[in-house]
């Protein structure tokens, strides 16, 4: 079951490349659709009461190596899938009117990297999570190269170095990983439930957790290893860009969730201060760089910087509500970035252009696309009510137990994040209609409006009705924070009586 | 009270917005679009009286859960309302002046160049009313937390419901932003609550109750420090939605607004709910002597700054507006002495004779054709009968004469004020009192003082207006009535003058529905709101002669100010600016609004912006990491040609590099 959603794309891929251009567009949307309808059943087949790996397929691959096919999901990796199958059709019918060359190529890479990314989210070996992790960057690199915009070569070279450095300090650790298992067990194996049994000294977690943290926090982006991505959101064909913000950053924090945090919690113990400080860096750093842009991509891709860092600061956060609001988060973010980043495009197939400057009273001529992208924008915002207050909410409830310093600091983003996309949004579709280029635009079509209301239902689906969401996402995170509480005993994150912060100080004066 | 009925009444105006938002849009005409949205605010005002006058039987309040919301290891948020004796008041209050501003509202959208929008205003206006029903109705923070956003969010949308006019956009913006800042302050405060209870965390109004009334300890006791930043943090957020100092900023601006949008969300509704949200947790406040005097001390602050900048005003509705800001911070002086139902009361009866001189102000507004400049005004008692009429009510009971409404709920805060024991233990608390008595007093002379000078500049006298075709805000165009009018403004139609007499007439006499001690029938609200104030009786002492001195002192303080708006407006009209010429400074430091606007844009926004646009973007993120990844890149590329492998910049180069790289280091450590 799992290896069919995960090989099904990369077979279509092939396929759709050797269609004719004429039928590609109707060939890779149709290919997406399959893929999708393949993997709804792993939602209704899932059973949200246990807590284990599920679907589990577990073949021996190469033996005297240890390394083995091994597939598997929990609640976190079932939700990230159905993000990555359910934008694939999206990006492509979006792809209709912005891909104007080869439109086949476009659509095969885009399913081999769909297969790429469901692999990441699926691995339960670290041998094959690198294969497909590496797998991630290849047709992104070409998506870039091929479709992007002037500077692409510079925008493509730039991620590929970020993200092959990242590769290469993964590799190494888990290279270390994979001997340390041989002298403590005597037989070799990449296979994630054998490693995590090992128990590693502290000082060599630290060196291993710093190499893998380095590689997902690139991906992530983590301040200050964000530079790749806005010039990669801002080179990126819409479609690029989408999948980009909505699916690929998540492998960043999917490592830390599924690999780094589990493998070395003594290391999370001591440098997730660190993490913690980086990513309410990235929080506030990310919100006012964007607020200051004057290309929307820019201001979106800088969005990210800041709504990944609430991700990991509830991560790290290490409680219930921390970890489930960062989950939620996000798939959040893949609904709302990505709905954020097809408007853009929606615009800028009419005007060729991403300056919020040319832009200026649109609602008067495009009502329709400006109900949707201020929904959109509400949710980015978190607006309670709509889906990303929920985990907003949650990560920093619960951040705010353990971090409560850091977790003030990073609210204050909700603050700028509020003015960056309201400031931008007054920008492009409020005042005056000055600039006559804009007075013939025309209004979301029927093919943009069946792209993007999904999203604007998940916007509220989401917000209103988290709970079968939150039900696939709970015991899983159970398992994860349980494991990292053992850990814990006596560091300073333990949560002595009760669960009162320790910090929290009840003399009266 | 039936669990359906009372799910009814956030969705009938839900259900009004979406007919009129989503799916008649611009097929509805202006008095469709308007019949629909009222008649569904109308249902739910009759369910919310119903259910006020069954807990008045005796009835029990009511609790209805409807599903479940967040949840994540302990943490759980239903959506769930609970209706008791405040949250019923409050929903009276919501739908009833609601409903009356709503049919005004068909009436007064009638300029052509709304024609195409005018459904826009009443799905939004529904909206509203369904987001303010949540913010009182929910029976935990969560979810009032989704109204306390939700009618930020509507009021951002009807601030800048001219969206054409970019002050007016910003005038929504500068609402939505300045009240997140309160709300940061708000969500702080709730995490410092919730953890701070442990084992018995909850985000549910009753089940807090109960925890702190079994475990006080759990938040220090009475005077503790965690109930104290609590209480502080809490009263931040009501700040920025209730416009108090340093967030009242927005307020003003919000007057962009179409006029009822001004009397329904900015004067009689949506900024009182930081009292509201401060008398729901009336027995968190009262275990915090320190944040209540705090509460009370920026309350009473408020007013009276307020009130000098209200003096100055030219503008009608800014006037009101101003108004506005200080009669909150008398609502908060209220509670912060401990007089919540004082503070309460004053909130029910500012949002009759408010929106009445809202509603009235725009009347004149729309004679006048968006006219909103009370030096173009005069002598129009003469030929808006009605309007006038209505008016002087509002007038005669914000400035506190006997009788009317505003006397009784004025006075019980000052009188309260005077008396509090709430300071007893802090520093300063004997004379704390007495000091907040005077400037509110002060402030009570000053409202005569401004509203009599709003009066007569606009009633009184003759007509200093000219033409009216020349007018009309910005874009908003006029032609239609540009002809049939003579110079004269008119008396308007029955649809918008009919809700004035209603309000008139709640203005006039809702000093009924809680009359002082000394009177037959008194106290009826303060009995009725007795169970939600259970944990929170502050003793305050029964008798003191001095309680009808000082009544009458403020009397007599209020006729004089009276008097002296009189002899400048009306006798000698020179005289204001011979007075503004000599007090040149003070003049314009209160026409100008203090400068505080000004403050905040050099102080923080300037900043901000700057500093993210010249140092955070252009040197860190352009130079110092781009300049370490470029630099890395380039030395690649040196090494590659050196090599003499693949020349410019080819991603190979890279590639080969970096995995030969990787090799080498593995090797390294696999041997190591």
């Amino acid at each position: 079951m799992l290896s069919l959603v995960t090989l099904l794309p990369i077979v279509l891929a092939a396929a759709v490349a050797l269609l004719p251009e004429r039928v590609a567009r109707a060939g890779g949307l149709a290919a997406s659709l399959v893929v999708l309808a393949v993997s709804l059943p792993l939602w209704f087949g899932f059973d949200p009461s246990d807590a284990s790996y599920q679907f589990v397929e577990h073949v021996p691959w190469i033996e005297q190596w240890g390394v083995s096919y091994h597939l598997g999901m929990d609640g976190v990796s079932l939700l990230l899938v159905l993000l990555t199958t359910g934008l694939t059709p999206i990006i492509l019918l979006a792809g209709f009117s912005g891909v104007e060359k080869n439109f086949r190529g476009y659509a095969a890479l885009m399913l081999a990297l769909e297969g790429a990314m469901i692999g990441t989210f699926l691995a339960l070996d670290v041998f094959l999570f690198y294969i497909f992790w590496e797998l991630v960057l290849l047709p992104m690199y070409f998506l870039i190269g091929v479709w992007g915009g002037e500077r692409r070569i510079y925008a493509a070279v730039k991620l590929f170095i970020y993200t092959a450095g990242g590769s290469l300090l993964m590799l190494v650790a888990l290279l270390a990983l994979y001997t340390a298992h041989h002298e403590q067990v005597g037989t070799w194996s990449t296979d994630l439930p054998d490693l995590l049994k090992l128990s590693l000294a502290p000082s060599s977690q630290k060196w291993m957790f710093v190499c893998l943290a380095i590689a997902f926090a690139i991906k992530v982006p983590m301040f200050p290893l964000h530079t790749w991505l806005p010039d990669a959101h801002v080179e990126a064909p819409t479609g690029g860009s989408v999948v980009l913000a909505g699916v690929m950053l998540k492998m960043g924090t999917y490592g830390f969730y599924r690999f780094a945090m589990p493998l070395f919690p003594d290391a999370v113990v001591a440098y997730g201060p660190v993490l913690i400080g980086l990513a309410v860096i990235g929080v506030v750093y990310g919100a006012l760089v964007a607020l200051v842009q004057d290309d929307i991509k820019k201001l979106v891709a800088y969005s990210s910087v800041s709504h990944l860092g609430f991700v990991m600061l509830g991560l790290f956060a290490l409680n219930g509500p921390g970890v489930t609001g960062s989950i939620f988060q996000m798939l959040n973010h893949g609904v709302s970035t990505a709905a954020l980043f097809l408007l853009v495009g929606v615009l800028y197939e009419r005007r060729h252009t991403r300056k919020i400057a040319d832009y200026g009273g649109l609602t008067k001529v495009i009502p329709r696309f400006a109900l949707v992208f201020m929904i959109i924008t509400f949710s980015s915002i978190g607006l309670p009510g709509l889906n990303g207050f929920v985990g907003e909410f949650m990560i920093l409830l619960g951040g705010f137990q353990y971090a409560p310093i850091p977790t003030i600091v990073a609210s204050s983003g909700v603050i700028f994040g509020a003015a960056y996309m309201l400031w931008a949004f007054q920008r492009m579709m409020f005042g005056p209609l000055q600039n006559e280029a804009n007075k013939g635009l025309k209004d979301l079509s029927a093919r943009e409006l069946v792209y993007l209301l999904p999203l604007v239902f998940f916007a509220f689906w989401m917000g209103v009705y988290p709970k079968p969401f939150l039900d696939r996402i709970n015991p899983s995170v159970n398992v994860f924070v349980a494991r990292m509480e053992e850990h814990f005993e006596g560091s300073p994150y333990s949560c002595g009586d009760g669960c009162t912060p320790s910090w929290l100080s009840k003399e009266a004066h | 009270m039936d669990s359906l009925l009372i799910t009814l009444v956030p969705t009938f105006p839900l259900v009004g917005a979406i007919v009129n938002g989503l799916l008649l849009q611009s097929r509805a005409s202006r008095v469709v679009a308007g019949s629909i949205a009222s008649l569904m605010v109308g249902l739910s005002a009759a369910i919310s009286f119903l259910c006020l006058s069954q807990l008045m039987g005796g009835a029990a309040p009511a609790d209805v859960h409807l599903w479940s919301w967040m949840e994540a290891a302990g943490f759980k948020a239903d959506v769930a309302f609970r209706v008791d004796q405040l949250t019923a008041t409050m929903m009276c209050v919501i739908t009833g002046i609601g409903t009356l501003i709503h049919v005004y509202s068909i009436g007064y959208m009638d300029d052509e160049a709304d024609k195409d929008s005018v459904w826009r205003f009443f799905a939004y206006l529904n909206l509203f009313i369904f987001a303010m029903l949540l913010l009182v109705m929910g029976d935990n923070f969560l979810l009032m937390f989704v109204g306390w956003e939700g009618v930020g969010l509507c009021s951002y949308l009807l601030i800048g419901f001219w969206y054409q006019n970019n002050d007016f956009a910003s005038a929504g913006k500068k609402a939505f932003i300045t009240n997140r800042v309160g709300d940061f302050s708000f969500v702080i405060g709730l995490f410092l609550l919730y953890w701070s209870l442990g084992d018995h965390a909850t985000m549910n109004f009753v089940e807090l109750e109960h925890a702190i009334a079994a475990h006080p300890e759990l938040v220090g006791g009475v005077g503790g420090c965690v109930v104290t930043a609590v209480c502080l943090l809490f009263f931040g957020g009501a700040t920025g939605k209730s416009a108090q100092i340093p967030l009242f900023v927005w307020l003003p601006d919000a007057m962009a607004g179409p006029t009822p949008v001004s009397a329904l969300i900015h004067a009689a509704t949506m900024v009182t709910s930081g009292v509201y949200m401060i008398c729901r947790l009336n027995y968190l406040f009262v275990m915090a002597p320190a944040a209540m005097a705090t509460i009370a001390t920026v309350g009473a602050l408020t007013a009276f700054v307020a009130a000098t900048i209200a003096v100055t005003q030219n503008d009608i509705k800014k006037v009101l507006a101003y108004s506005t800001v200080s009669q909150l911070g008398f609502m908060f002086l209220g509670v912060g002495v401990g007089g919540f139902v004082a503070g309460f009361f004053h909130v029910i009866t500012h949002a009759f004779f408010k929106a009445l001189m809202f509603l009235g102000s725009g009347s004149i507004i729309h004679a006048l054709h968006h006219e909103q400049d009370m030096r173009k005004m005069g002598g129009i008692a003469k030929t808006m009968k009605v309007t006038f009429f209505t008016f002087l009510m509002g007038y005669l009971a914000i400035i506190g004469v006997p009788g009317f409404s505003g006397f009784f709920s004025k006075d019980e805060i000052l009188w309260l004020t005077f008396i509090t024991p709430v300071f007893d233990g802090l520093p300063l608390g004997s004379v704390m009192p007495k000091v907040l008595w005077a400037l509110a007093t002060a402030t009570a002379l000053l409202t005569a003082f401004y509203m009599s000078r709003l009066m007569f500049m606009t009633f009184a006298g003759s007509y200093r207006g000219g033409h009216h075709e020349a007018h009309g805000h910005d874009d908003h165009g006029h032609d239609a009535h540009g002809h049939g009018h003579g110079h004269q403004p008119h008396e308007s139609p029955l649809v918008i003058v009919a809700p004035l007499a209603v309000l008139a007439l709640l203005s006039a006499l809702g000093g009924l529905l809680n009359l002082p001690h000394w009177l037959p029938g008194a106290g009826s609200l303060h009995h009725f709101l007795d169970p939600v104030f259970e944990h929170a009786h502050v003793a305050f002492p029964e008798h003191n002669p001095l309680e009808f001195p000082l009544m009458v002192l403020t009397l007599l303080g209020i006729a004089a100010s009276v008097g002296f708006a009189y002899k400048l407006y009306v006798r000698e009209p020179d005289r204001p600016a011979q007075i503004a010429a000599r007090f040149r400074k003070l003049y314009e430091g209160s026409l100008n609004k203090w400068y505080v606007d000004e403050a905040y844009q050099v102080a923080i926004l300037t900043p901000i912006l700057t500093g993210s646009r010249q140092v955070l973007w252009a040197i860190v993120d352009a130079q110092v990491i781009d300049g370490i990844v470029n630099g890395a890149a380039s030395l690649a590329q040196t090494a590659g040609r050196i090599h003499g492998r693949i020349g410019n910049g080819k991603v190979q180069a890279y590639a080969i590099s970096i995995a030969a790289g990787a090799a080498l280091l593995a090797t390294a450590y696999v041997l190591g």
